[in-house]
């Protein structure tokens, strides 16, 4: 075989190699690596108490009760499943009720988790603070879960 | 007419007419982001905080841009044997580093207020910090082998396996559920930002582009009078 | 024919070369066992502990402990002129290139093998994990050699800085870290991610044939 043909043959075969790849990658874009699981994304899943997860969703209304100094009770929901979170600790500025959070902890059973921290989730909509209180003065200021 | 991106002695006469209206240009555009940035508004969930952004995100665009160039400069250095694209590679790659570190450091002092870390390790923030350890990489290759030839060539081929990264700082956001929040400009749809805060955030983007411009200019200047006098 | 026969022969002097340096891979297999028993001592022989690290703690050293022979990678045949000979019958760099990620996989990283169940029962993994990190370890070492080709090729002429070929290659095998050990999480879907991995082993294997080969003749040239 002249070195020649070597190099088409080879450019042939590095060709057919990355596109295999690329489709087995493509085919697979489930997300795998997650940094946060959604409630119920984790009651679909096998998890024993103990465990240590990430679980990621909004603050459920009306649900943020302070126990203690320092120690808080609350839902946090994706709409369709509800988790109890207990935390003992500082919130970040930013963590309210309807507002996005991801809370890292122990499972204790299905439905509650002991936090050991908790990150305030904030979404890609930035608007002046002037504007929002207009909207809300003319009802027409909505937040969506999604 | 686009001699001067692949010419040395074009670039520098090109160089030696824009320069001057080029930094005079970016210290007007610069005191005006800055007073854009001084009078927007405050955000209606982060309040000042929301200001760090006007750094944070132009700085991580360049970041990102400063690779491409190079990644494009690689691509012509290699297929058509220029050596003016290694010239700017060498001369570039600083600049990218000093824009990542920025993102990086800005990003820890925006997180630790408004969700409570300076650094978590979702997709976003891994990817970033790679990016900067890639540009770091670059930068001690170039300065690895004695040969010139190979000092060169090897740093392009390493850039260009390299930018497999920058896809994947992309779209981590959009392929991972990550604590970093999606893309809120360059959506398909309209941005998810409001128009008084996206003009300082343009304004500022164009005043930090000047800036790496005007730094890499210079730097390709000396790097031109370097080789000529070797 | 005659072109397959060329390919036994380069396999032939390979498995020599793995009898006459055999002592250096089992001296990799020894820093491998003697890098864990520094982390059991560093982290105290906590049984609970160990076994929820172990997996972690084993795969990065297998990176490590690979970084170690990146230089023995091209070194030799490129001193000796042997690289420039075998072109000369008729293999073309890239050809070398994956012949020799091909040997370097068979002879440096599946040796490696046969230590990973004896380091899993020091560390208490489930057997379950012990199943996931060998076949894990099967795909990623692929990966692993790819990159110690590119990385040993660029550091041929590299006669200052040592340390950024192992740089190079603990930078790329991250990915390889994330995925491989993502499996053992609490409830990864398995099927998707050896996909993933496979695709990253394909990709590797595709682009590094042609990055090495442009450095070797690189290298050649500036000799």
């Amino acid at each position: 075989m002249s070195l020649r043909f070597q190099r088409l043959v080879l450019i042939l075969i590095t060709l057919v190699i990355l596109g295999a790849a690329v489709l087995l990658i493509l085919f697979n874009t489930k997300k795998n690596i997650v940094f946060f699981y959604t409630p119920t994304e984790l009651i679909g899943k096998k998890i024993s108490s103990g465990d240590r997860v990430r679980i990621g969703g909004f603050v459920k209304n009306s649900s943020l009760k302070q126990i203690s100094l320092n120690q808080y009770e609350f839902k946090i929901t994706d709409n369709e499943n509800d988790l109890l979170v207990f935390y003992q600790g500082i919130l970040p500025d930013l963590f309210k009720e309807g507002q996005g959070a991801v809370i890292e902890g122990l499972i204790e059973n299905q439905s509650t988790i002991n936090a050991l921290s908790v990150y305030a989730k904030h979404d890609e909509n930035y608007m002046p603070a002037s504007i929002k209180e207009e909207l809300e003065k003319n009802n027409q200021w909505k937040k969506d879960y999604k | 007419m686009f001699g001067f991106l692949i010419n040395p002695s074009k670039f520098n006469k090109f160089a030696d007419i824009i320069l001057k209206p080029l930094i005079l240009l970016c210290s007007v555009i610069l005191i005006a982001g800055l007073i854009l940035v001084y009078l927007s508004p405050l955000d209606y969930q982060q309040g000042l905080t929301v200001k760090i952004m006007y750094i944070h995100v132009p700085s991580a665009w360049l970041a990102l841009l400063t690779y491409s160039i190079m990644t494009i400069y690689s691509v012509i250095g290699i297929a058509f044997k220029m050596p003016f694209s290694f010239i700017v590679n060498k001369a570039v790659a600083p600049i990218g580093a000093v824009f990542t570190l920025i993102c990086l450091i800005s990003g820890s002092l925006w997180g630790k207020p408004i969700w409570g870390t300076w650094w978590v390790w979702d997709a976003r923030l891994t990817s970033v910090a790679i990016l900067l350890l890639i540009y770091l990489i670059i930068i001690f290759l170039d300065k690895t082998f004695e040969n010139k030839e190979v000092r060169e060539k090897t740093t392009a081929i390493f850039i260009l396996i390299g930018s497999v990264n920058l896809p994947i700082i992309k779209f981590s956001v959009d392929w991972w559920n990550t604590l970093h929040q999606p893309a809120s400009v360059s959506k398909l749809s309209s941005p998810s930002i409001d128009i008084s805060m996206l003009q300082p955030l343009l304004v500022m983007t164009i005043a930090f582009s000047l800036i790496g411009l005007i730094i890499a200019i210079l730097r390709i200047k000396a790097e031109i009078l370097i080789r000529k006098n070797r | 024919m005659f072109f397959i026969k060329k390919i036994f022969l380069f396999f032939k002097r390979e498995l020599k070369l793995f009898f006459r340096n055999i002592v250096s891979i089992f001296s990799n297999i020894l820093f491998f066992f003697l890098s864990i028993f520094i982390f059991v001592f560093a982290l105290g022989a906590d049984e609970q502990n160990l076994k929820s690290i172990g997996l972690g703690i084993i795969w990065s050293l297998l990176v490590l402990s690979s970084t170690l022979s990146l230089r023995k990678f091209y070194e030799e045949d490129f001193n000796n002129g042997v690289l420039v000979i075998i072109h000369m019958r008729g293999i073309s760099y890239e050809l070398i290139v994956f012949l020799k990620i091909l040997s370097h996989f068979l002879f440096v990283q599946v040796p490696f093998l046969i230590s990973i169940p004896v380091a899993s029962l020091l560390f208490n993994l489930p057997i379950y994990e012990v199943y996931n990190l060998i076949f894990t370890f099967i795909i990623g070492s692929l990966i692993l050699s790819c990159l110690s080709s590119m990385s040993a090729s660029m550091n041929l002429l590299n006669k200052a800085n040592f340390s950024i070929g192992g740089i190079i290659v603990l930078l790329f095998s991250v990915p390889v870290i994330i995925f491989s050990v993502g499996i053992n999480e609490v409830d990864s879907d398995f099927k998707s991610l050896i996909n993933i991995l496979i695709g990253m082993a394909l990709i590797f294997l595709g682009i590094s044939p042609w990055a090495s080969a442009a450095f070797i003749k690189l290298a050649l040239r500036n000799k």
